[in-house]
Order: structure tokens, then C-alpha cells, then sequence
């Protein structure tokens, strides 16, 4: 009982030797030192970078490319929103023109 | 839509804000060679911060909608939108199956 006590206790003083001399860290009972979370990268700035900011969503847009580029560009969108006011200004239901909106007509009026 | 983005860029501000912060709480709530009062603060002080500090309150959502759910991190797109811009052909070597 006493010889395999005085062994065990001479395997941990190899070890602790070993690990002197390799540069290993001795830790015999496991004892949790918190180290991985300083092993852990730091992931805010990558983490900040995920949505575009405003001015490269612009860049996203036809409109706002071409106008950088000095040249116009094929935009589907484009075309749609002047077909959309184009028919509304068929049936009357136009932008006004300055001086003819609601506001104005009221400000007429009041005089 | 647009709100929920702006959230969660707030909340991953707030993360970048204190990510040195709460690392070192961590260590030292996580490290038992430490004092057990000292290690009882620390684990108080990364609960006192605010909620959105924490880098699991952020949510990779669709850039073009803000839709949370059915994400495609690859194009940050939510699966409508990468359909509409995969059909379109925006999206380089994405192509419809078929065989």
C-alpha cells in the first residue's frame, strides 16, 4: 500500500519535472484557469460589418450608379415608376403643379 | 422591416462596445484559481450589462427586407428575395435546377 503511494507520488513529481522542462503547464487536478475565453478571437468588429451602409446600398440602385456614371443605364425599375406616372397622369390623377395643390387653393381662398 | 435592422445594428454596436469588457469578466468568473468573491462579482458585473451586449441578442437578418428567419448567410439574402435576384440572374453561379 505504502510502496504504490510513494510511486504515485513519484509519477506526479516526474510530470511536474517534465513539464518543467518541456514548458508545459502542470495542473494535476484539472483546475479550470478561464484560459479559453482568452484563446477566443474577437468578433464585434466583423460582426459590425454585416449590413451595407448606406452609401453602398445606393450603389446597389440603378439609378444612383448611372448617375456616378454619367451615362444612363438599363434600369426595369426606372421604367416602371414612369409607366406608373405616366397612366396616372392619363386619368387626371397627376402631381400638381406649383401654386394649384390643396393647400395653396386654401391659402387662396382665406384672402 | 427596416426598424429590426436598425435594432439589431444597435445591439451589435453595443457588442463591439464591450466585447474587452465582458471578456475579461469571463475569464475571471470562469477562472477557479480565483478567489470565489471575486469570481461571484464578476459573474454580477456580466449580468448587470445590457442585454443587447451579449453577441447571441444578434441576428443575421435579410439585408434587402430584414426578414429574421430563412436567411441565406452566404448572400445575407432571405430565401424570397435570393429567389427573385437568383431568377433574375444577380446573383453570380447561381443557377435554377433542372435535369
Amino acid at each position: 500500500m505504502a510502496a504504490a503511494a510513494s510511486q504515485a507520488a513519484r509519477k506526479l513529481k516526474v510530470a511536474e519535472l517534465s513539464a518543467k522542462i518541456f514548458g508545459n503547464l502542470f495542473n494535476p487536478t484539472g483546475a479550470r484557469s478561464g484560459n479559453y475565453v482568452l484563446r477566443q478571437n474577437f468578433r464585434g468588429e466583423h460582426m459590425l460589418r454585416y449590413y451595407l451602409s448606406q452609401r453602398e446600398m445606393n450603389l446597389m440602385k440603378t439609378s444612383r450608379l448611372s448617375r456616378l456614371m454619367g451615362e444612363k443605364l438599363y434600369d426595369p425599375d426606372e421604367i416602371d415608376r414612369l409607366n406608373v406616372i405616366e397612366r396616372r397622369k392619363a386619368r387626371g390623377k397627376g402631381t400638381p403643379k406649383k401654386g394649384e395643390g390643396r393647400r395653396a387653393l386654401l391659402a387662396k381662398k382665406k384672402r | 422591416m427596416r426598424g429590426r435592422i436598425l435594432r439589431d445594428i444597435r445591439a451589435r454596436r453595443a457588442v463591439s462596445k464591450n466585447e474587452l469588457q465582458r471578456t475579461i469578466w469571463r475569464y475571471m468568473s470562469r477562472n477557479t484559481t480565483l478567489e470565489p468573491q471575486v469570481r461571484m462579482q464578476a459573474q454580477l458585473a456580466l449580468s448587470r450589462l445590457p442585454r443587447e451586449a451579449c453577441p447571441t441578442a444578434i441576428k443575421n437578418r435579410c439585408i434587402a427586407t430584414g426578414r429574421g428567419r430563412g436567411v441565406f448567410n452566404k448572400w445575407k439574402l432571405c430565401r424570397f428575395q435570393f429567389r427573385i435576384r437568383a431568377l433574375n440572374g444577380e446573383l453570380p453561379g447561381v443557377d435554377k435546377a433542372s435535369w
